[in-house]
């Protein structure tokens, strides 16, 4: 891994001795990582690791947060959730999060960028341009919806959707965002083994589209099958970094997962 | 038929602020300020209007202004507040406001009240009741017509995401704070232009019109239609006005009276909330869920 100052291209996120702290206990200890753009790291590890934590400091809701992130060179600390969001960093969390007393076309309009047809004052003074802009928008929305698998009633509250439509859904709007890197907290969690494997494939395909992805996963079987590279976390700290089959047979790992009767 | 026409003139005046607090409901915030809002307005008008002779719609400019403004100040600490706290906080305001209309004599001459209000000065003279109502629903028309708008554009529809999961809309690189301090912005303004309304019809304002329970009243028109829903709001308006007058009929003693008014408001709040949280016409279930 690189630990000079210099910003390399390739690398979309960097993140080094990074400690997060809750009420004065670690959570993460001098972590220290990088994502290649384009690709998938999974982050790994029991209950407790620190892996949510990382995703908190990353969006800047960690309440204690001390180290560095880089996103593209740019210093992530000291901004707000949404300012970071708005450089291009998204997440899908562990509870699907989804606006169940609207639409399901609007819960994936809420996840665009913010752009002019949201000022006040073009409620108000609704030009031409703007009422094109928003047809776009719900173009947009429509055909990732569609990428998602979601062809229902766009126009049918979210909440009445599937718990399996509700995490698409959610993708969906995450997508709508156009992020750079993508943080993924367990969006297998809850899911049929049908469902893991289409979000799977999913996952998949939005590498393909050139996004990063930083997934933070229990489902073994997910993170062999998409995870360019993975670290495993426990009590804080990265215990092994490298391809899932090498890692995942390390001997270290075994013991943080099978020892304390976690499985993959 | 005077009579008629004066609750209808309440109504409009009322549905204003009403249908402005109900903008403010539809961010996620509950505000129980507005009555005092409202009661700046009125006095600022009737400053204007009766020590300075600033025409009508200088004056009611000014006191729109200037509860914007005083709006701005309320929501900037307030808004970083949560649910029961932040209506804490606007119910703390109201009542301070209600001390200061109450004791600072120089402005507001206490419990005397202001008098002599003058009324509009349009090129068509306002004479009468009858087109003191056609000024009001003009007013009130604008305010629908403009909440509507508002609510139906992508502005509003980020608003209604900020009441249902507001953490959502943060993390889809939105500034939830600007978006709230906005729209109770503009929700104050309407309420210096119902208090000019209110003062300029009256011609006669004193501290007891702007009570706390004001803005108590106001918030449970808002429940009673729903919020969310613009039409519920004139329709709880309507309700709470009229209730009180059919208990007029009733010839109640006086000192009763008053006191029943309170106890209905409270009792129709508790049965809403218990029985139809979102309201007559309302669309959302619950804020924050």
């Amino acid at each position: 891994m690189r630990t000079d100052g210099e910003h390399d291209p390739g690398i979309i996120l960097s993140v080094s001795n990074l400690t997060v702290a809750y009420n004065g206990n670690i959570a993460v200890s001098s972590l220290t990582f990088e994502v290649t753009r384009g690709r998938i790291l999974g982050l790994v590890g029991p209950n407790g690791a620190g892996k949510t934590s990382v995703i908190n400091a990353l969006l800047g809701i960690a309440p204690k947060v001390t180290g560095s992130i880089l996103l593209a060179g740019s210093s992530l600390r000291d901004l707000r959730s949404y300012q970071i969001v708005r450089l291009g960093i998204r997440v899908v969390t562990q509870q699907t999060q989804t606006l169940n007393a609207m639409s399901v076309l609007e819960n994936v309009l809420m996840g665009m960028p913010e752009d002019e047809s949201d000022r006040f004052v073009s409620a108000f003074f609704w030009k031409k341009a703007l009422t094109k802009g928003e047809t776009k928008r719900k173009a947009d929305a429509l055909a990732l919806l569609s990428l998602v698998g979601l062809n229902g009633d766009p126009d049918a509250p979210a909440g009445g959707l599937s718990y399996g439509q509700k995490k698409r859904l959610e993708i969906a709007r995450t997508l709508a965002g156009e992020p750079t890197v993508l943080l993924m907290d367990e969006p297998t969690a809850g899911l049929d083994t049908g469902g893991v494997g289409d979000v799977c494939q999913m996952l998949k395909a939005i590498r393909s589209s050139g996004k990063t992805i930083l997934l933070v996963e229990h489902n073994m079987e997910a993170v062999r099958d998409v995870c360019d590279e993975i670290i495993v976390m426990d009590f804080g700290k990265m215990i092994a970094f490298g391809k899932p089959e090498e890692v995942l047979a390390n001997p270290r790992v075994l013991e943080a997962y099978i020892g304390r009767g976690e499985h993959g | 038929m005077d009579y008629i026409i004066h609750i209808l003139i309440l109504i409009g005046i009322y549905a204003i602020l009403s249908i402005s607090l109900n903008l403010v409901a539809s961010a996620g915030i509950i505000s129980v300020a507005h009555g005092a809002l409202f009661g700046l307005g009125a006095y600022v008008y009737a400053v204007l209007g009766a020590t300075f002779h600033l025409p009508f719609s200088v004056a009611l400019v000014f006191s729109s202004l200037a509860t914007t403004f005083t709006g701005i100040l309320l929501a900037v600490p307030s808004l970083r507040l949560k649910g029961d706290y932040l209506a804490l906080a606007t119910f703390g305001f109201a009542i301070i406001a209600y001390d200061i209309f109450d004791n600072l004599l120089l402005f507001t001459k206490g419990p005397m009240g202001i008098t002599d209000i003058q009324g509009p000065d349009f090129p068509f003279q306002v004479h009468g009741k009858t087109w003191y109502l056609f000024l009001v629903t003009a007013f009130a028309v604008v305010t629908y017509l403009l909440a509507r708008r508002l609510l139906q554009s992508p502005w509003g529809r980020v608003i209604r995401a900020i009441s249902e999961k507001e953490s959502l809309v943060t993390f889809s690189g939105r500034n939830t704070y600007r978006y709230k301090l906005v729209t109770f912005a503009f929700a104050s303004f309407w309420t210096g232009v119902a208090g000019s309304l209110y003062s300029s019809y009256l011609s006669y304002i004193h501290p007891s019109n702007f009570l706390p329970m004001t803005s108590i009243l106001i918030l449970c028109m808002v429940v009673a239609g729903g919020m969310g829903s613009l039409t519920g709001s004139i329709l709880g308006t309507s309700i709470f006005i009229c209730v009180p007058e059919v208990l007029r009929f009733l010839n109640l003693p006086s000192s009763v009276a008053g006191n029943t008014n309170e106890l209905l408001f409270g009792l129709a709040l508790i049965l809403f909330m218990l029985f139809k949280p979102q309201g007559i016409l309302g669309k959302y279930l619950s804020l924050n869920e």
